[in-house]
């Protein structure tokens, strides 16, 4: 009851202050607003957790009534002002997510993870591409396509499909303290399809370009050039890993506040690298900053005594850090896309959710999972953001004709898949027996 | 990506600096005061800032400013939350009129030359020249404990009666300070003419409100990263909300601190403390280097200006700590006066000059940082040792 009123003060706090013309402090926006999102969020998210939902969607309701859709507390400038902490949660939940991958337990579940992966990979994609195929009349921007370009936007559409958030299932999984082979496989698959749907996305950009006007040939030199992106990831997440573990085992001190750091400037650094490259010597290098930082918490648990401190350091201050990144998410959802393509969009998402439940049922039973693992697998896998954005604004880049059309449509279904993933994440784990905090 | 690059190096060496510094080191007395209250971070941004390797440009600086107002707001709850009535009951009432005293009388002597100075010296409105010159008298106010705690560490000095009330009296007159800033920076000139006690309502109503979210919030059990969100949200809320409507979020925390002191249950409190005290450091020295960075030092006119407010303080606390003694102390107790021991810089002055240039920006403003930091410089390397002086003088 307390917090109900605190959270009411807060917005009545805030309407009353919409009237009031602003002074000229700098930054002091940005710093209110920053605030307001951590206390609301907050409170929200415990509320919701009082009627058994998850407490990102706490986070991600109060982002998505005080941004610029509902209350307008936050404009879209204020959403892009706060962008850096996006940036900084994403690259530092990747650390987190890393360093909860422990090889021992993975090896165990490699083969489920495995199949899992395939077969969520195949079934969601060729699913996925078959309904944008036949609900062609759904969407117009495809109406001057060819069949091929068709199938190619269709594949387009599948392999985003396959991408999910191991942002929001690492908050899910800390916030019911979920420990055990379930927990493990489904955070094991997310992560890694994370980094796996880039490499599809790829091929399935090249194949879009080949068939396309202005036609590109498909250039096979990409596959060369993105297998040195990734080594290069891995190699500078390795050597990242060792100096944190050094870090944590020598220094000791501010390790949390070392974690953040490493996670802003890995972020920025990797994109100014590629924006030096670009512009000095003409040449093309994508850095991932995700790839990095799992790789960094991933080499710190398993080849480093320092595993335990180093979640603990992590744990001690990714509160704040995933009330702000979920609240913003919501903020930064896009009703209007969704009011726009609601009948493609709820379509698309029942043909999504049908089809990873299929996929993750199929890869835990060839894998060897029990039933009852099987069943809730898919509920796992709906969550759905950041680099499927990411690809989308890819796609936009490289076909202003359709682009904006087509993202329009996958923007609507992750803010769909936003709201429902984690809901459904947490179920799974409850039902799986192994959240212990739910 | 320089602003991240910069970011990082400034918090890496806040960090460091928060470790390194604050500790006692073999040097002269003035120097070691020096050191032990981090003033060396001001030079470390002086060097990173325009003035010399222009790492941190007014640009980088702009995008700082939300931090900037972290650590002001910070700054103001810590020193707000030490205000518990149970705990004030216990200073002698004397204290209190010697505390005001003094820095009533300090405040009219650094701000009655310098308003009539900065009118005579800058073009702009008697409004905006008093808000400066009283936001720089009430900086002058406050009085640093750091000479105290140095002069009196492990001592034999440490027994003379007068160092209780060196130490209430400096602990107290940085609210005077802070108050009479506050209310200044509800003058209607700053915020485009409506009637100044409507800000003041509002300032004191903001920091009621932060103050019982807070209490009501820290009320339940917290698990450690949950009291680190209600206090770094509550700090931000507050002090952002206090500079959005350009008001001070040193008053506004400082309310809002007091009222967690007194209200909130003693589990929140001890929570809220222990979160506040463990980034005090580090967030002191970013402050430091920012403001050192932000340090225009103009013509060399400001070294004039600054030698005048050393005078014009140090008469004001010699005058003020007098008179105080004199009216409210028995003779044995302080016969000679106090004010030559209240003359250590506290962080506090910094805070308040650094807020009057978040709400206010010009020439005047950057004239009144240069001159409280040169002020501040000065009076740390000189004050620990007319404080000896004084405390030796007391029977």
């Amino acid at each position: 009851m307390r917090r109900a009123g605190a959270l009411l003060i807060l917005v009545l706090l805030m309407g009353w202050l919409e009237r009031i013309p602003p002074g000229n402090a700098p930054g002091a926006h940005t710093a209110m607003v920053a605030g307001l999102l951590l206390l609301s969020g907050y409170l929200a998210g415990y509320l919701l957790a009082a009627v058994r939902l998850p407490r990102i969607t706490g986070y991600l309701c109060v982002g998505l009534l005080m941004g610029p859709h509902i209350l307008g507390f936050l404009t879209a400038d204020t959403v892009a002002e706060l962008g850096f902490l996006n940036e900084l949660a994403v690259t530092f939940i990747a650390l987190a997510a890393g360093g909860e991958l422990k090889i021992a337990e993975l090896r165990q579940r490699m083969k489920v993870i495995l199949m899992t992966i395939a077969g969520l990979t195949l079934i969601v994609c060729s699913l996925v591409a078959l309904f944008i195929f036949l609900a062609r009349p759904l969407l117009p921007f495809t109406n001057a396509f060819s069949t091929v370009q068709l199938l190619a936007v269709a594949l387009l559409f599948g392999v985003l499909a396959v991408a999910r958030s191991p942002s929001s299932a690492i908050a899910i999984i800390n916030e019911c303290r979920a420990r055990g082979p379930f927990t493990e496989a489904a955070l094991g698959v997310t992560v890694a399809m994370d980094v796996l749907v880039i490499i599809f996305f790829a091929g399935a950009i090249s194949f879009c370009e080949a068939v396309m006007p202005p036609v590109v040939p498909i250039d096979l030199g990409f596959i060369a050039s993105l297998g040195a992106e990734i080594l290069t990831g891995i190699g500078a997440g390795l050597v990242i890993g060792l100096v944190l573990a050094y870090y944590i085992d020598r220094v000791q001190v501010n390790t949390s506040i070392l974690l953040l750091g490493t996670a802003l400037l890995v972020t920025y650094l990797s994109h100014g690298l590629g924006v030096y490259l670009q512009e000095t010597f003409a040449v093309t290098v994508h850095l991932e900053p995700l790839l990095i930082c799992v790789t960094a918490g991933f080499t710190v648990q398993n080849y480093s005594r320092q595993g335990g401190k180093f979640i603990e350091a992590i744990e001690a201050v990714s509160l704040p850090v995933y009330v702000l990144f979920f609240a913003l998410a919501g903020a930064g959802l896009d009703l209007g896309a969704l009011r726009k393509t609601w009948a493609i969009s709820l379509m698309l998402v029942a043909v999504r959710g049908g089809a990873i439940f299929l996929g993750a049922y199929t890869g835990g039973r060839l894998g060897g999972d029990p039933p009852r693992f099987n069943r809730i697998a898919g509920m796992a896998f709906l969550t759905q953001a950041g680099v499927s954005l990411g690809l989308a604004m890819e796609v936009v880049r490289r076909f202003p004709e359709w682009g904006n059309d087509f993202t329009t449509v996958v923007v609507a279904v992750i803010a769909i898949n936003q709201m429902i993933g984690p809901i459904a994440m947490k179920q799974a784990l409850v039902r799986s027996g192994e959240a212990q905090d739910a | 990506m320089k602003l991240v690059v910069v970011a990082a190096l400034v918090t890496v060496i806040a960090i460091l600096g928060s470790r390194l510094s604050f500790t006692r080191l073999r040097l002269p007395l003035g120097l070691e005061n020096f050191f032990l209250t981090g003033t060396e971070y001001v030079l470390v941004g002086l060097l990173l800032g325009s003035a010399a390797l222009d790492l941190l440009d007014a640009s980088t600086l702009q995008s700082l400013h939300p931090f900037m107002g972290l650590g002001l707001s910070w700054i103001g709850m810590l020193f707000g939350v030490q205000w518990e009535f149970k705990r004030l009951r216990r200073i002698p009432p004397p204290t209190f009129a010697v505390a005001l005293l003094q820095a009533v009388v300090t405040m009219i002597a650094v701000a009655l030359p310098f308003y009539l100075l900065f009118r005579r010296l800058f073009a702009y409105e008697t409004d905006i020249v008093l808000i400066c010159a009283i936001s720089l008298a009430a900086a002058a106010s406050d009085t640093g404990q750091s000479g105290l705690a140095l002069v009196t560490r492990g001592k034999e000095i440490a027994k003379k009666p007068l160092v209780p009330l060196l130490q209430n009296v400096s602990n107290l007159d940085g609210l005077v300070g802070v108050i009479a800033f506050g209310l200044v920076s509800c003058l209607a000139q700053l915020h485009d003419g409506t009637p100044a006690y409507q800000w003041i309502g509002i300032s004191v109503g903001l920091g009621l409100t932060v103050g019982l979210l807070m209490a009501a919030l820290t009320a339940y059990r917290l698990k450690e990263e949950e009291m680190l969100l209600v206090v770094i949200g509550s700090i931000a809320f507050g002090g952002g909300l206090a500079l959005y409507l350009n008001l001070s979020p040193l008053l506004v925390n400082l309310i809002a601190g007091a009222v967690v002191a007194n209200l909130a249950r003693s589990r929140g409190q001890a929570g809220i403390r222990s979160v506040l005290l463990r980034g005090e450091r580090s967030i002191y020295v970013l402050f430091l280097i920012l403001v050192g960075a932000a340090w225009q030092l103009g013509s060399l006119w400001i070294f004039l200006l600054a030698f005048l407010y050393l005078v014009s303080r140090i008469a004001g606390k010699l005058l003020g700590g007098g008179l105080a003694s004199r009216l409210f102390l028995p003779p044995s107790l302080a016969a000679g006066g106090i004010g030559l021991g209240l003359l250590s810089h506290g962080g506090m002055a910094l805070a308040i000059v650094v807020n009057l240039h978040q709400i206010h920006r010009s020439a005047l403003t950057d004239v009144v940082i240069s001159i409280i930091l040169l002020g501040m410089l000065v009076s740390e390397l000189i004050g620990p040792t007319l404080l000896r002086r004084t405390l030796e003088q007391n029977r």
